[in-house]
């Protein structure tokens, strides 16, 4: 930054965000249009200006030699403003440089995420799981971890445009003034809103009241992955909308068709936290935590599955078909079944049948509707309705028309003007609609998005929204309680929240957002207003009691028993684990977060069986082009083991239009095979083309190679084998202090990146960018290492968390000259920075290669990190080794807390990120002196083993084998 | 067969010779020197320039003011705070209501804009300095600050090397004084102050523990 | 024991030509355009170097093919392979000297000024291979004010002290021998400007009987201190990689097998320069088929001690029984790099074989070919044990590769400019011979030829 100007406008800053210092951060709003603090933000986004003259980010990052060579001339000198700077009037609770944490939620395909956000100075740094919230219990997941990264994204849309161009509000205000005469003039005929998801309140009612002044306006819903097709399923099953809400940890039996209920997206963190208890209290003989999974792309839930079949889409239907048959849901049928199917099909029927009530029937939200419906009537018969699943109005409970009837009308010229609520379809929606096309034809079209992305492009005008944690706001969690969002910050730019922008459009001037949200809850909250507006920001939770589930009962639609002639291959689509439908793609850091099954990070691949890849010859990295319809494109192959025969998997958020969005140029899109009425699934050709790329990957090699670095137990061998004695000439430790530890239950552990994300934003850990992390580079302290075992048709597949084992006998820390790594009295492997000349004999001697090195100065690459770096940790500078430190700032500073008291630290005082974001409590750390905390007691359970026992390093880390209750397929 | 040299060649040679060496000795004896000198360290120099000419003697020896009544949240938190302009307008708005000397936070509360002072005691960036652990555990301000109480203007007292943390982070009794003591100026041990390793057993130092480097470095 | 066999060196030669002639080179050196030309390609190749230098420094180690698992490569294995090189020097001079094998003495000045020049390549690549360089004075135990020292547990800190060490006791040993040579040499320049040069340099020798004793003394007493480094320099470097845990480096051999391979490539360097200095300045008169006979059985010997190397390691992992020790021996023989590992076998031991035959050993040709061979075959063995050790070591996961960039390269190709431009300037400025050491054999000889 530079240390003219800044400094003065941080403690300007600081003055302004705590004036007064109120809870509600009431006063943050008058930053809104604060030049002052812009200009800070500016001022603290150097790289950022630098890239929005220059020619987008990603180019940037290919052009990392240029800048590192700057980057590493400027990297040898301290250099540092010796100003300091008090504040002016210091507002009573906010002491400089001291964390304070504030309840609110970020939003997810308008679910709630509800977090906690930890704030220096006025700036949010991290994210955790709110863990006063059902929904969250502390956990998070990747995309709620790197909403942060997205607040100070540099490449937001900073002001409103209008044809591309910088406009101003206030241009915008009139012009939607104008437009408002028409609309009222014509009870609204022509006027389309095009919206996400919505579960917020606020907006919901906007939009309501809107319509019912303007009875002629229209609303259309789209989102690319969303919920729309599993209403659908429900209209047909029940004859009305609903919402099936599953709570796993009831369920001793699961059968899931192609539903990757542990997978990315919204339930992930409510699903998982079930399936953990559930898998958690599970002992041998005692009671059942089976998972049956049939998929056709693999996924999390396979991954984890008692059994599990691949399966192509329509084999889904038959499995389906044949399931409901054996449980009289249907009459008998003679489905074709392979014998594996047929033993699969039997198998999983038997558990659900054995456990009538605590067993759960799941088909995915992409399958076909019908097939859908059956299995609400297969919960039903089993009586699983209301114990294991229970149904509710969709928390998105706008109505409205579907995005192909928009198209229809624009196209027919029916639409005046169309306005898209923070969503993108210009390029996400199926390209046989002609979305961005049609939408050409219509006079008035206003964006409001976060990015300036291709719908902003296509439309005649754009204004910038605020990001979540800018906001006042709300919106409701998937377990259906609502939390009300306050702004953690000043808005960075020009920027207004829903809210607002639908005020302004109903003629509303100047609205003041936090009145908007209290209008909503007025009716709630009824006398004691701001007492429960004062409980409800401060839990991160609003409580009211919730509606009873809905009593149901579902209707059978008939389903296909016969195969459908097999022409062509099956094309697939699924969201990208790590940017999803595309709202994440410019998060440099989920870029780079390596997708959980495949480890590639930067890209997009086709997925498809290593039958299909051994048919068409090819491998990893060959191009090949997959038709359907018109729509044709081309994308390199990722050779998916366990990936159904006939099967090619496509995934969404790539190939975006946008020049300085970062995946530019990176994978294809979607859209161009997708279809309106089916967009999961269409039967298409796919034929090798030239071309091929290599994907940089943050692991090479995928198959344990006959060692047992995942062990794994059964009813029949329990425990794992009991640990070697290991001479050592040096003197032993005698346990007393602290002796910090932590366990990694390997049972538990679903590859959900959640470990990995959260140690990321906390440690400060660095993106480096694609042709860093090919060359084998990348930055991450804890990695997830996946293997494969068994046939790579139907292989098994492991997840083991690695970070590093802070060995008691270390090989790395008698390798070093200058005593950069040494080892502290309670066990921790320390690594110091600013002691470390880099000479790398410290990750020669890893047995585990845990440690990663700053072959650049990987400051700069991503300015988006620099604003949410973590006060308490070191940013690491060229030339040093780094490495996971236990988190051991949380440590010290809860040390400090302790000592200051002449106390001992508390079990459960320190936790450490990853743990602290696990949804399934894969991860405890604690002192292993003390007997009673959980970390002990899993170091003594059976299935606790030590990784690479035989070098004799003697880790701090270890790990709980994994059970494996279906060893060879005999049951356990 | 004709002299190349003077007699007195050889005794150049060997003047050279040992010069070389008296040399090399030098050099590194000066380098060692000079990291410790105050020069390099910055400490005991003749003050900073600061936008306002602020008289700890005077406020501290002068006035009796408490350390602690400007720099707040040197017991709570991590840093010691530089006072906010109000603090200082809390005596300024009635006493020298006009002095020139004063003009600048007159400026810093009517223009809202703090004043930009110059720090003094610094540490690296990688430094994990906290001021509240120390002063829980009874290390005085004047330990490491020095006679603060005969500065006119504030200058650095102590060389902040590691081998200056490090030397009381190893004994850290010495150092030690009672709650009472600590923001005293020029402090002796009485004849009722516990002795040295009372007063460590007394606040629970973690003798040898505290020398470990994520203490201080992460 | 002196030579009583076959003499070495032709006895029909004066002691005084003997002098004119290797006196003569450094006053009316012969081959001048030659020289030239090598200077300027050496040149040239230094330049390479100090750009590569530059890049290296302004833009981090990271511009090398380097990565997490293998993070040490060009930088450790071309030092180790420079300081092996240097040994051979050393032992030549130095443990012959001891033992009194007379014919060392026709070899051993080029052979110190190649050791000397060696160990600075060597030395160099520690430094750059640093994350820090600017920081590198932190591995010495100065008393710094951060109150913390090195840790000497660390091979790489009694690193940095067996290299400089090393350094300092051959310069001090060349430049000892060299004294009486410079006092000749003196003796015979006319110009003023070389009289000046070497009379400075000869440090007043007059060649009376007591210089003689004391220099003797000297000279004897480094040697005495040289072959002993010779031994634990080596040994140190090998627990660089036998300190580590890794497959393939944790081995109990690995002193004895970096010693005996530092010797072989050695003596491999010396037989080629000995080969080209006797034809460039036509003395073969003085570095006789004799000596490269000698050399060539040398050679072979310590090829072969090498060669036992090799077969123990493959033993010891399967003695030991340890899977990721066979895995890595699996690796080396059929992995991704098994080029280097028969590559390192066929240039050092397959050529080899030829020196079995006398005619081979006393052929040049064919003795700087073998010769050759060895040094590149020697080169791979250091690269196959750093990369095939690193590149797989005990997690599948973190397995990786490593493909050496234009700058790994450039900055070891520059290095043979780092050791060819002073060595081609030291062999223009001083007797690239001993001169002393030669009359002495040569006296001998001839005493012995009288008598007998």
């Amino acid at each position: 930054m530079t240390q003219r100007s800044a400094p003065f406008d941080l403690a300007a800053i600081r003055h302004r965000l705590t004036q007064g210092g109120s809870r509600q951060w009431s006063s943050v709003e008058e930053l809104t249009d604060d030049d002052e603090f812009r200009r800070w933000v500016e001022a603290e986004f150097p790289a950022a200006a630098t890239i929005l003259a220059g020619t987008g980010r990603r180019t940037f990052l290919k052009l990392m030699g240029a800048s590192l060579m700057m980057a590493g001339l400027a990297g040898c000198g301290e250099g540092r403003s010796d100003a300091a700077l008090p504040y002016v009037n210091q507002p009573e609770n906010a002491p400089p440089g001291i964390a304070r944490h504030f309840a609110t939620a970020v939003t997810f395909e308008g679910y709630a995420q509800p977090v906690l956000a930890t704030v220096y100075n006025g700036r949010p740094t991290k994210l955790d799981g709110n863990p006063e919230h059902p929904a969250a219990r502390g956990a998070s997941d990747a995309f709620m971890q790197a909403a942060l990264l997205q607040l100070y994204d540099p490449m937001r849309s900073k002001t409103p445009l209008q044809k591309g161009q910088p406009t101003t509000w206030a241009a915008i205000e009139s012009m939607v003034n104008t437009a408002r005469a028409q609309w009222t003039a014509q009870g609204g005929m022509g006027l389309r809103f095009v919206v996400g998801d919505i579960t917020s309140p606020t907006i919901i009612r906007q939009l309501r009241t809107l319509i019912s002044a303007l009875p002629e306006a229209r609303i259309h819903r789209f989102e690319p992955v969303g919920c729309a097709n599993r209403q659908t399923a429900m209209q047909l099953a029940f004859g009305r909308v609903a919402e099936p809400v599953y709570a796993l940890e009831q369920c001793e039996a699961i059968v899931s068709l192609d539903d990757d209920l542990l997978g990315p997206g919204p339930w992930q963190v409510w699903h998982a936290q079930g399936w953990a208890k559930r898998r958690g209290e599970m002992k041998p003989g005692e009671g059942r935590a089976r998972v049956h999974v049939a998929e056709c792309v693999p996924g999390l839930t396979g991954v984890v599955a008692t059994t599990r079949l691949a399966a192509d889409p329509p084999r889904i239907t038959l499995l389906a078909g044949a399931i409901a048959a054996r449980l009289g849901v249907m009459q008998g049928q003679s489905a074709t079944l392979s014998d594996a199917e047929h033993q699969w099909v039997t198998r999983a029927a038997e558990d659900l049948d054995a456990h009538r009530g605590r067993s759960l029937f799941s088909v995915g939200a992409h399958a076909p509707a019908r097939v859908q419906a059956v299995a609400c009537a297969v919960n039903e018969k089993l009586g699983n309705v209301g114990r294991t699943v229970r149904y509710r109005e969709p928390m998105a409970a706008l109505e409205g028309g579907s995005l192909a009837d928009l198209a229809r009308d624009m196209q027919a010229g029916a639409v005046t003007t169309v306005i898209v609520l923070d969503c993108n379809p210009a390029y996400a929606a199926p390209a046989e609609l002609r979305f961005a096309e049609a939408l050409g034809r219509v006079p008035t079209t206003l964006h409001a998005g976060l990015y300036a992305d291709e719908t902003a492009a296509a439309c005649g005008w754009h204004v910038p929204l605020s990001h979540a944690l800018e906001s006042w706001g709300d919106a409701r969690a998937v377990d259906g309680s609502a939390t009300i969002l306050q702004p953690v910050i000043g808005r960075l730019y020009q920027s207004r929240t829903v809210p607002e922008v639908l005020a302004m459009l109903s003629g509303a001037v100047g609205p003041d957002a936090q009145a908007l949200v209290r209008e909503t809850w007025a009716g709630t909250f009824g006398d004691d207003f701001d007492g429960r507006w004062r409980q409800a920001l401060h839990d991160g939770i609003v409580q009211e009691e919730q509606p009873a589930p809905l009593s149901l009962s579902a209707r059978v639609p008939d389903i296909a028993t016969e195969p459908a002639p097999a022409e062509g291959i099956d094309i697939v689509f699924r969201p990208d684990p790590c940017v999803w439908d595309g709202r994440f793609s410019d998060v440099a850091w989920l870029q780079e977060l390596p997708k959980p099954l495949t480890k590639i990070t930067w890209d997009c691949p086709v997925a498809i069986s290593p039958q299909l890849a051994d048919t068409l010859k090819v491998g990893n990295g060959d191009f090949v082009e997959l038709a359907a319809g018109p729509g044709k494109i081309a994308g390199p192959v990722w050779v998916m083991p366990g990936q159904a025969a006939n099967t090619a998997a496509v995934f969404l958020g790539y190939g975006r239009a946008v020049h300085r969005n970062l995946s530019h140029g990176l994978g294809y899109a979607a859209s161009a095979l997708r279809g309106a009425d089916d967009p999961w699934h269409v039967k298409g050709t796919i034929r090798r083309v030239d071309g091929h790329r290599s994907f940089a990957t943050s692991q090479l090699h995928h198959r344990m190679e006959g060692f047992d670095f995942v062990k794994e137990v059964t009813a029949s061998r329990p425990t794992t084998p009991p640990p070697k004695p290991q001479p050592t000439l040096y003197p032993e430790k005698s346990p007393e202090g602290y002796g910090w530890a932590m366990s990694i239950d390997l049972d538990r552990c679903i590859g959900c990146n959640a470990c990995i994300a959260a140690c990321n934003i906390e440690n400060n850990v660095l993106v480096v960018g694609r042709d860093q992390v090919a060359m084998g580079r990348e930055m991450l302290w804890l990695r997830v290492d996946r293997y494969y075992s068994g046939d790579i048709e139907n292989p098994r597949s492991y997840f083991q968390p690695v970070p590093c084992m802070h060995c008691e006998m270390a090989p790395c820390e008698m390798g070093c000259p200058v005593n950069a790594t040494t080892h502290s009295p309670e066990g921790l492997n320390q690594q110091i920075y600013n002691r470390c000349i880099g000479t790398r004999t410290c990750s020669s001697y890893c047995p585990y290669k845990v440690r990663r090195f700053n072959w650049f100065d990987y400051r700069k690459i991503d300015p988006a990190t620099d604003a949410a770096h973590n006060p308490d940790v070191t940013v690491r500078s060229r030339g040093v080794m780094e490495k996971c430190t236990y988190c051991v700032q949380r440590i010290e500073a809860a040390r400090a807390a302790a000592d200051k008291e002449n106390r001992d630290i508390r079990p459960g005082e320190v936790t450490t990120a990853c743990q602290q974001a696990c949804p399934t409590q894969a991860i405890s750390f604690g002192n292993m002196n003390n007997g009673d905390e959980e970390v002990s007691k899993r170091r003594r359970s059976g299935r606790h083993y030590v990784l690479l026992e035989e070098v004799g390093t003697r880790p701090r880390t270890t790990y709980l084998a994994r059970w494996n209750d279906d060893p060879g397929g005999e049951g356990a | 067969m004709t002299q190349i040299f003077s007699s007195a060649a050889d005794a150049w040679l060997r003047l050279l010779a040992a010069g070389g060496l008296a040399l090399v000795a030098g050099t590194t004896v000066a380098a060692v020197g000079f990291a410790r000198s105050d020069y390099y360290t910055g400490a005991n120099i003749h003050p900073m320039s600061q936008p306002v000419p602020f008289s700890h003697q005077h406020h501290v020896s002068g006035l009796g003011i408490d350390c602690r009544y400007c720099h707040t949240g040197v017991d709570t938190g991590a840093r010691a705070g530089l006072p906010p302009t109000h603090t200082c307008m809390t005596c300024h708005s009635q006493v020298w209501t006009n002095a020139p000397l004063l003009a600048p936070v007159r400026h810093s509360l009517a223009e809202n804009k703090p004043l930009a002072w110059r720090r003094v005691a610094r540490l690296p960036d990688y430094v994990y300095f906290r001021h509240d652990i120390h002063i829980a555990k009874g290390v005085g301000c004047e330990t490491c600050h020095g006679r603060i109480d005969k500065m006119p203007l504030t200058a650095k007292a102590k060389a902040f090397t590691m081998q200056f943390c490090l030397d009381c982070h190893r004994d850290p009794a010495p150092n030690l004084r009672p709650q009472d003591a600590i923001t005293t100026m020029n402090w002796k041990p009485d004849a009722k102050t516990p002795a040295a390793s009372q007063l460590a057993a007394a606040y629970h130092l973690r003798l040898g523990e505290i020398t470990h480097c994520t203490v201080c470095h992460r | 024991m002196t030579m009583s066999e076959a003499p070495i060196l032709p006895r029909d030669q004066s002691l005084g030509d003997v002098t004119d002639q290797l006196a003569r080179i450094p006053l009316h050196f012969p081959t001048r355009r030659r020289w030239l030309i090598a200077l300027s390609l050496s040149m040239l190749l230094l330049t390479l170097f100090a750009v590569s230098v530059v890049v290296l420094f302004t833009r981090g180690v990271g511009i090398w093919g380097l990565n997490i698992p293998v993070n040490w490569a060009f930088a450790i294995h071309n030092y180790v392979w420079w300081l092996g090189i240097g040994h051979a020097g050393t032992l030549i001079s130095a443990l012959l000297l001891l033992m009194g094998r007379e014919w060392r003495n026709s070899l051993n000045r080029f052979a110190e000024t190649m050791t000397l020049f060696a160990v600075v390549c060597a030395g160099i690549y520690p430094v750059l291979h640093l994350g820090r360089p600017w920081y590198l004075y932190w591995m010495f135990p100065y008393p710094a004010t951060m109150g913390v020292w090195p840790q000497f547990r660390s091979p790489l800190e009694w690193d940095i002290w067996a290299v400089l060490t090393y350094l300092t006791v051959s310069v001090v040993f060349w430049y000892v021998g060299l004294i009486p040579d410079l006092g000749a040499a003196r003796d015979r320049a006319r110009r003023r400007g070389w009289q000046v040069f070497f009379g400075v340099l000869s440090l007043g020798w007059r060649g009376s009987a007591v210089h003689w004793l004391r220099w003797q003394q000297a000279y004897r007493l480094l040697a005495a201190l040289a072959v002993p480094l010779v031994v634990s320099v080596h040994s140190e470097v090998s627990l660089l990689f036998a300190a580590g845990t890794i497959p393939g480096w944790h081995s109990m051999i690995f002193p004895a097998y970096f010693v005996l391979g530092a010797a072989f490539s050695g003596f491999a360097v010396v037989a080629m320069i000995a080969i080209v200095i006797r034809s460039l300045f036509a003395l073969k008169n003085l570095v006789t088929d004799d000596h490269l006979d000698i050399l060539g059985k040398v050679l072979l010997a310590t090829g072969l001690m090498t060669a036992y190397g090799y077969v123990f390691e493959i033993f010891d992992a399967f003695y030991s029984g340890e899977a990721h020790e066979i895995q890595t021996v699996h690796d080396r023989i059929a992995g991704a790099y098994a080029w280097t590992y028969w590559g390192a076998i066929v240039f050092n031991f397959v050529f080899l074989q030829l020196l079995w035959w006398r005619c081979a050993r006393r052929s040049p040709l064919v003795l700087f070919l073998v010769s050759t061979s060895v040094a590149i075959g020697m080169w791979l063995e250091r690269y196959m044990i750093l990369v095939t050790s690193l590149y797989r070591d005990f997690l599948v996961s973190s397995w990786g590769s490593y493909t050496p960039t234009f700058w790994d390269w450039s900055i070891y190709i520059g290095t043979f400019g780092l050791f060819m431009v002073p060595f081609l300037l030291i062999i223009r400025l001083f007797p690239v011979i001993a001169i002393s050491e030669t009359k002495e054999v040569l006296h001998e000889e001839q005493a012995e030829a009288s008598h007998g």
